[in-house]
């Protein structure tokens, strides 16, 4: 998700990723999040809605 | 009125056939905009911007299509007035650090550890509960104030790259990370009250 990170960073937050399950969870929520408002941005696009 | 021959014949756009998208506009200008009255401004503006360069429409695009894309010119521009007359202060992400202050406090302990870890999510891309979850996120978005909603939705709804959002608000890199990661903690934090949740 956060792929403009420097690599040092990205592969910190790999490792720290490994260890915490709480901000595995927050990850994936985040994806979710964006999935969901990319999903909203479509549809207000093309006129349909949720 | 006069009419302009597209290049595809099957898609024409008459001056008198702007204001039937002025409620597609209105959506999708509520969803990057929280002010109703700013957002009817915007579409105003497209309008206005679409009468008078309607001659160059050639049909290439769906009129909806060439309309939205006025209108996410005018949103940019709105952002980069607003961000010149009220920048980030020196050193700062946030222009509501009080409320980013209280939300971290009650998220993380002074050790950095959570204070109530994450939920797990049902997934809604592949549940037929779709439709709710994006009105739930719909509904949060409307909350979701300041230059984090206003990066969150140049980036997440408008789909601009993070490069073009930091140029087009004046902010340095680090400066986005952070207004990203509080409007995803404020999002989630709010999605969460009202999507069904598996704890686990």
């Amino acid at each position: 998700m956060d792929s403009g990170l420097p690599l040092g960073e990205r592969i910190r937050v790999r490792l720290h990723l490994a260890i915490c399950q709480a901000c595995r969870r927050f990850a994936r929520q985040a994806r979710t999040l964006r999935w969901a408002a990319r999903e909203l941005g479509r549809r207000a696009e093309k006129g349909t809605g949720p | 009125m006069a009419e302009i021959r597209p290049t595809n014949p099957a898609t024409t756009l008459a001056a008198e056939d702007l204001p039937a998208f002025r409620p597609a506009l209105l959506r999708y200008a509520s969803l990057q905009v929280r002010d109703a009255a700013v957002a009817e401004d915007l579409v105003q503006n497209t309008l206005v911007a679409a009468l008078k360069s309607i001659a160059s429409y050639r049909g290439d695009a769906a009129p909806q299509t060439w309309l939205i894309g006025i209108l996410k010119r005018q949103i940019i521009d709105h952002y980069r007035r607003v961000t010149r007359e009220a920048p980030l202060p020196a050193g700062g992400a946030s222009d509501d650090a009080e409320g980013d202050a209280d939300l971290l406090e009650r998220l993380f302990a002074s050790n950095g550890h959570w204070v109530t870890k994450p939920s797990v999510w049902s997934d809604p891309e592949e549940s037929l509960q779709q439709e709710a979850f994006l009105a739930v996120l719909e509904a949060c978005l409307k909350g979701l104030a300041g230059q984090s909603g206003r990066v969150f939705a140049l980036r997440e709804i408008m789909e601009l790259d993070a490069e073009e959002i930091c140029k087009d608000l004046g902010l340095s890199r680090s400066n986005y990370w952070v207004l990203m990661h509080r409007a995803r903690l404020r999002l989630r934090q709010c999605v969460e009250r009202g999507w069904t949740v598996e704890r686990s």
